[in-house]
């Protein structure tokens, strides 16, 4: 039982990074896809469609971060701690990441057709961001009431 | 994973120009035939043999060239071999729109619907307009508002109207079931079939428009023409 409790508390420490990584991948790949789309038919504005398609990063880098917080020797007594921090906060970075590359995918086809809205039609993926910062900066609380050891 | 089905074509769908809000305001397509289909080949197999099957079907000119059961079968086939119930819905709809236009030109041609010589159509009208058949616009004006106005053009031979009404009604629910789809195969096959809407209004003619219906009016006297 306890090295099954060991195993899970290194789990929820790689969680956040692994997580919030694979959202990000998603999220950057399909917004990534609309931008080179975007590209195809388009004579200019290409750059704003790349940093547009990189928003999604941002959730893979809180992960790391998360992470680090969380970083402190493994015990029995810190591991559920972690695990639930961790993996938490990693589902929540991951679907972050994805529906945020959903909403900048539909930015870059709508600011396409129509450059006047761009700034505009960014603003739903920078809610989804404000949402990944809260699951951010309250796993770094949280984790602060987990013991160093 | 948590609704990614729905952006298998991210990439195609935004290298398409947008269309026109309004169909009759296009001179031209958003993009030629040779492009439309050089971006096309981003389709998986079979995704593009579906769309093939679903142009085919719907291409009225190519349809014409065959009989009324061919069509009912053909139809029958290419509507179960799509598995997406998006897709299927909206060829039957199409179907059903022409169903509903060929028994109006069919009236009109005199043609009497009766049990030695029923009408034929495919989808949820068929039997409605054969009980209705005298009726003007077959007890169905509720359902499709656009019948009436349909059946007074023909009838009073004004076809280049009746055209631009029956394009507009289609322009209409494409544009608005579209946009339940942004990014997945079936924004792929209503983007075509808007761009097929709009290449047939930007080529056409009135005169045109008044000869090809004539002909098909004439067709329509002597066999089943979708």
């Amino acid at each position: 039982m306890n090295e099954i409790i060991m195993i899970l508390g290194w789990m929820g420490l790689y969680a956040p990074m692994v997580l919030g990584a694979l959202g990000s991948t998603v999220g950057c790949a399909i917004a990534g896809q609309a931008a080179i789309g975007a590209m195809l038919d388009t004579e200019s504005g290409y750059g704003r469609y790349i940093g547009v398609s990189a928003m999604p990063s941002s959730m893979a880098i809180y992960g790391i971060v998360v992470m680090f917080t969380l970083t402190r020797p493994m015990t029995l007594e810190v591991a559920p701690g972690i695990f639930s921090i961790g993996v938490l906060s990693g589902v929540a970075l991951m679907l972050t990441a994805i529906y945020q590359g959903q909403c900048c995918a539909s930015a870059i086809l709508a600011a396409k057709s129509k450059p006047e809205i761009f700034s505009l039609s960014v603003v739903p993926a920078a809610f989804v961001e404000g949402f990944a910062v809260f699951v951010f900066i309250f796993a770094l609380v949280a984790s602060g009431g987990i013991p160093q050891a | 994973m948590m609704g990614l089905k729905g952006y298998g074509y991210a990439m195609l769908m935004a290298s398409l120009p947008a269309h026109p809000v309004d169909l009759f305001s296009a001179s031209q397509t958003p993009l030629s035939r040779i492009r439309l289909d050089a971006r096309l080949k981003q389709l998986a197999e079979k995704d593009a043999l579906d769309l093939m099957r679903i142009e085919e079907l719907l291409q009225w000119s190519q349809i014409m060239a065959a009989d009324d059961r061919f069509i009912v079968e053909k139809s029958g086939e290419v509507i179960a071999a799509i598995e997406d119930r998006f897709l299927r819905d909206l060829i039957t709809w199409r179907l059903e729109l022409r169903s509903v236009v060929v028994a109006l030109r069919k009236r009109q041609a005199g043609f009497i619907s009766d049990a030695r010589t029923p009408f034929v159509g495919i989808g949820q009208w068929s039997g409605h307009i054969q009980k209705n058949w005298q009726k003007p616009d077959f007890g169905l004006g509720l359902r499709l508002p656009w019948l009436v106005q349909a059946n007074q053009l023909l009838a009073s031979g004004q076809v280049y109207r009746l055209e631009k009404l029956l394009l507009g009604v289609v322009w209409q629910h494409y544009a608005a079931v579209g946009s339940q789809h942004y990014f997945d195969f079936p924004a792929v096959v209503v983007y075509v079939l808007r761009w097929d809407i709009t290449n047939r209004w930007a080529h056409y003619h009135a005169e045109a428009a008044v000869k090809r219906f004539d002909s098909l009016i004439d067709r329509a006297l002597a066999e089943f023409v979708f």
